[in-house]
């Protein structure tokens, strides 16, 4: 899955939202990292609904334009959960072997210091 | 209305008319909200995203669905095909020898005129060597090892380049073309083919005679093989022609069959054309369809493709009845 699809998909987890709706929430997710455009967006949209993960919520109309409200469909949910596993095993392994990477508290050019990193980034692998 | 809003308007006619009818204002919502306060024109970002959008939707509603699944079904049956075809040239030659052999052999029985060829073990051993490098490709493809039988092909391409443009003179002259030796760029057009199959085989999802059934396609690959011997033997019931024409026939009855005869079409076209341009036309044309290709079995959902992964294994299952 790919990262806006993801982004998404966890905008909509929170309950229906609209186009614009979706746009803010997944930059505030991401730290405004992700600024979705119209046209990215609205392809996602139709290949999300065309797959059976989002769904029309409701319409609503504002200063004279429908707004249209999409919703996580329970196999949208199912989707975004396993992927959300699986993401969550990757950051489970990548922060283990990081706390397990040992300080360079003695001075690094030293041959000891050398074998030691070597030693402990072999055991950990 | 502002001007700026008639101008995302036009940038919105990109999209299908079903699509703009659906979301064309809340589209226009989300663009207005996003844009600047004393923004006149969409930002060429904005534009580029759109046409992107629209263009992916297009493709989208063009090729998956019902349309999407039948053209995976065409690129499987095609990358077994063509290397079925490829298959075909030394087989025959391969049979060819061996008939010459036993007709040197046996003087009372003549069945055909006199051989064209040397006549000997020898040469039905060299063409026998061709046969096996295509003969395993195709067998890896009809039992849906691809991995296996892209790995084969792609390996042959090579050998064959370098047969093409250093071995030629040393080992079987005419073997595998009656031309002579050349650099690569001489050789390109000859080793079309098999870089075409090599990247059908590379790009399907998973090559095998699933919608076809197993049984129907040996039956026309020996029907083409037999037509072939028999010519050679004079005493051909039906030219070549006529049975590609007949199979051409039959499978344009079917809207698999129509979609395998424009995945086939550069290879057919190959066999016809030859000249620089043309050349270039069919290259151009099976880059379309590779390009297709690869969009399609990178970009349609997996909901789209039950039927076609496993279907290659168990041919007779998925063989529909009719067609």
């Amino acid at each position: 899955m790919q990262e806006p699809t993801f982004l998404i998909l966890t905008a909509l987890a929170a309950g229906p939202q609209h186009g614009y709706g979706i746009i803010t929430d997944v930059l505030a997710i991401s730290d405004e990292r992700v600024r979705l455009r119209a046209g990215t967006l609205y392809a996602a949209l139709d290949r999300l609904q065309g797959e059976g993960m989002i769904e029309t919520d409701r319409e609503e109309v504002v200063d004279g334009r429908a707004r249209r409200y999409y919703r996580l469909t329970s196999e949208g949910a199912a989707r975004l959960a396993v992927e959300t596993e699986r993401l969550r095993r990757n950051v489970e392994t990548a922060a283990s072997r990081l706390s397990r990477r040992p300080r360079m508290t003695t001075e690094p050019g030293t041959l000891g210091a050398f074998f030691r990193t070597a030693a402990v980034a072999g055991g950990a692998s | 209305m502002t001007s700026l809003e008639q101008r995302y308007r036009r940038l919105l006619a990109w999209y299908p008319k079903e699509h703009r009818a659906e979301h064309a204002d809340e589209m226009l919502a989300v663009l207005l909200a996003g844009s600047a306060a004393d923004q006149r024109r969409p930002a060429v970002r904005e534009t580029v995203d759109l046409a992107r959008g629209a263009l992916a939707i297009r493709l989208r509603r063009a090729l998956v669905g019902e349309s999407g699944r039948l053209w995976l079904a065409a690129f499987n049956i095609a990358a077994l095909i063509g290397s079925i075809v490829l298959l075909l040239n030394p087989l025959h030659r391969t049979l060819v020898a061996i008939i010459d052999l036993v007709d040197a052999l046996l003087p009372g029985v003549r069945w055909t005129v006199m051989p064209s060829e040397p006549v000997g073990i020898a040469f039905v051993l060299r063409y026998l060597a061709l046969v096996l490098p295509y003969a395993l490709i195709v067998v890896l493809a009809w039992l849906g090892r691809k991995k296996a039988a892209a790995v084969c092909a792609w390996v042959w391409v090579v050998m064959d380049a370098w047969y093409e443009t250093t071995a030629r003179f040393r080992f079987a002259p005419g073997a595998l073309s009656y031309l002579g030796a050349g650099d690569l760029w001489d050789a390109a057009p000859r080793l079309l083919p098999v870089v075409l199959v090599a990247a059908m085989l590379t790009l399907a999802p998973s090559p095998g005679p699933a919608p076809l059934g197993s049984r129907r396609l040996l039956v026309w690959t020996s029907a083409f093989v037999a037509t072939l011997v028999l010519q050679k033997m004079h005493f051909a019931p039906l030219p070549l022609m006529i049975v590609a024409a007949i199979v051409v026939v039959l499978a344009a009855r079917s809207r698999t069959g129509r979609r395998v005869l424009v995945v086939m079409s550069p290879l057919v076209i190959r066999e016809f054309v030859s000249g620089i341009w043309l050349e270039s036309i069919v290259v151009a044309l099976a880059m379309a369809i590779l390009g297709a290709a690869l969009w399609l079995t990178r970009f349609a959902p997996p909901a789209v493709l039950p039927g076609t992964g496993g279907g290659s294994r168990r041919p007779e299952e998925d063989a529909s009845p009719a067609a």
